[in-house]
């Protein structure tokens, strides 16, 4: 079971619970002092990678050894060759699944802002946030807030890999939005900071990880999706593009949150997070979607299919899972592995 | 950047982002809290905590360069008036310059014979109700299609304008009709605008939307509104 303790200021979690061969794989490489490669050839194929709720637990528990603690692991692992061939293998699945999602498009690199907004204009995801601003139940809401956590909890993380990557315009541009993120000062005001009022508020368990074991592989992929953008410098161009249109399609959705907390009869310690992200968003898209990855195009050309492969990736991404979450509750299920109160009840057990 | 000097830079089809030591205050001297830098100020003016944009631009689709617009060709004065602009200064007197539904207008004589038919008032305001719904998703249709052109731009502007006062003209002229404004409607900065500022706007938006068939057609049903709502606009 996923627990999660706050050791001093440190994040820690607890390993979850094997999923299949993938995650058990891992386990064995992590318990190890001196572990043997594990051939991914030896695994079973992953069928759809982005879907797939062990490989992308795999991978997501790869990546937060760069994060944060994994409990009885030692931290040295994070940088073990082996674990880092394994994550390759994983990278390498989840990569094919992606590129297949995303077709490749090499746009002009003069015209990668204006490419963007015509991203974000045509795309037609499902209409989750209206979802949640009008009909959604308590429960939906709950579970919505739980699958974001894999993300806002660490919020704005993935995309800081970056900045020591990138020179000039686009490094300002990006350390601009961060610094904000991070709360302009305040540690009040960081944005994973906000997320937690919100969950504590909710009356759900704030502390990082603590919902691991029960989301589903798509909400991990997008969260693997940013770390793996992140971790990687070729992928720079990525990053950018997907902090682009991350931050061009917040506020309205954000807004829409906090309406639909707010009409569940939630005061503004429950939407702070969603009010504080329509006036930030608003400020950091123009300068993410035109000083950031436009300036970037223009800087490093050769980058322009990276920065809209981001792009595209975290729209087409974002659009499955939301799909999947209204497809649930239209059919009046858990959008999570199994229902929130079972996981809320084993939480009060420890 | 340095910190003494205030930079705004207005972003394409999103708002003024302003960087520096400023402070805003509302017309009554109270302060407006900006703690976030930088401040982003709305643009399209659809934003629902203006000042402040809050991303709305996107859901409208606000098309705005970067850059100085030059609406009026090179070379060309920039405080020229705006072509078929009502307020041009020193051509009309002084009384038509302020809203006053009582005004008398000594407007064009061509304006003056459109008379409104001898309709009672409540079949009148439910005509002119039709006609501006019609005219509002016309304008609404055309703004959906591609790129504009900067006079284009400036007719469809005129034509918003025109609407939201004419909206207000109706709800205003209502005794016992059952006329409702559309929730949706923009909002207006001039309570009762006077006759020679919607006539002069209505002119603004035939004139620039010479060429353009939708605009055209806007123009046209604008027109007719306003001939039906002659009476209130103390044209009759």
């Amino acid at each position: 079971m996923t627990s999660m303790e706050t050791l001093g200021s440190g994040r820690r979690i607890t390993l979850p619970e094997v999923r299949g061969p993938w995650t058990e794989a891992l386990f064995a490489l992590l318990s190890c002092p001196s572990p043997e490669l594990i051939h991914s050839a030896e695994l079973p194929a992953a069928g759809d990678a982005l879907e797939n709720d062990d490989l992308q637990m795999a991978l997501y528990l790869c990546y937060e050894l760069h994060y944060a603690a994994l409990d009885g692991v030692d931290d040295r692992m994070e940088w073990s060759p082996v674990v880092l061939m394994f994550r390759a293998a994983l990278e390498r699945e989840f990569e094919a699944a992606l590129r297949e999602l995303v077709p490749d498009h090499r746009p002009q690199c003069s015209k990668v802002g204006e490419e963007l907004q015509r991203l974000v204009r045509e795309d037609d995801g499902p209409p989750l946030s209206r979802y949640v601003e009008t009909q959604a139940s308590l429960d939906e809401v709950l579970e919505h807030v739980v699958h974001r956590s894999a993300y806002q909890l660490k919020e704005a993380d993935p995309h800081s890999w970056a900045i020591p990557r990138l020179t000039g315009g686009p490094k300002a541009a990006l350390v601009e939005i961060q610094a904000d993120e991070y709360g302009g000062g305040s540690p009040e005001r960081i944005h994973a900071v906000l997320f937690e009022n919100t969950m504590r508020a909710l009356g759900l368990d704030a502390r990082y990880g603590a919902y691991l074991d029960v989301l589903p592989g798509i909400t991990l992929a997008t969260v693997n999706l940013m770390s793996w953008f992140g971790l990687h410098r070729r992928l720079r161009g990525a990053t950018v593009g997907h902090l682009a249109v991350f931050e061009m399609t917040s506020s309205i959705p954000n807004r829409r949150y906090g309406n639909g907390l707010r009409r569940l009869g939630f005061d503004d310690q429950a939407t702070g997070f969603y009010d504080e992200h329509v006036e930030a968003d608003a400020v950091h898209e123009s300068i993410a979607a035109w000083d950031l990855a436009h300036g970037l195009a223009v800087a490093e050309p050769e980058l322009a299919p990276d920065i809209l492969f981001g792009a595209r990736a975290l729209l087409a991404l974002e659009g499955r899972w939301a799909e999947h979450l209204l497809w649930s509750w239209k059919h009046n299920r858990t959008s999570l592995t199994r229902p929130l109160e079972l996981a809320t009840a084993r939480e009060h057990r420890y | 950047m340095s910190e003494d000097r205030v930079l705004i830079v207005p972003y394409r089809d999103g708002p003024y982002l302003v960087r520096g030591p400023v402070i805003l205050r509302d017309q009554d001297g109270r302060a407006i809290e900006t703690a976030r830098r930088p401040v982003a100020l709305c643009r399209c003016g659809k934003s629902r905590m203006r000042p402040f944009c809050d991303g709305t631009h996107r859901l409208v689709g606000f098309d705005a360069p970067s850059h100085a617009e030059r609406p009026f060709g090179e070379g060309q004065a920039i405080s020229e008036p705006l072509p078929g602009r009502p307020i041009a200064a020193g051509k009309r007197s002084s009384r038509h310059l302020h809203p006053d539904l009582g005004a008398t207008s000594n407007g064009s004589g061509s304006e003056r014979s459109r008379q409104p038919p001898a309709m009672a008032a409540s079949a009148r305001l439910i005509a002119a109700r039709d006609e501006l719904g019609r005219a509002q998703e016309r304008l609404a249709g055309w703004l959906e299609k591609g790129s504009r052109s900067a006079r284009e731009q400036f007719a469809m502007s005129s034509a918003e304008e025109l609407i939201n006062g004419a909206w207000l003209l109706l709800g205003d002229a209502d005794g016992q009709t059952e006329i409702t404004q559309p929730a949706a409607r923009g909002r207006l900065s001039v309570r009762s605008p006077c006759s020679c500022l919607v006539r002069g706007a209505l002119e603004a938006v035939s004139s620039a939307a010479s060429g353009n068939e939708d605009l055209s057609r806007v123009s046209g049903e604008l027109q007719a509104v306003l001939s039906l709502l002659a009476p209130e606009m103390g044209l009759s």
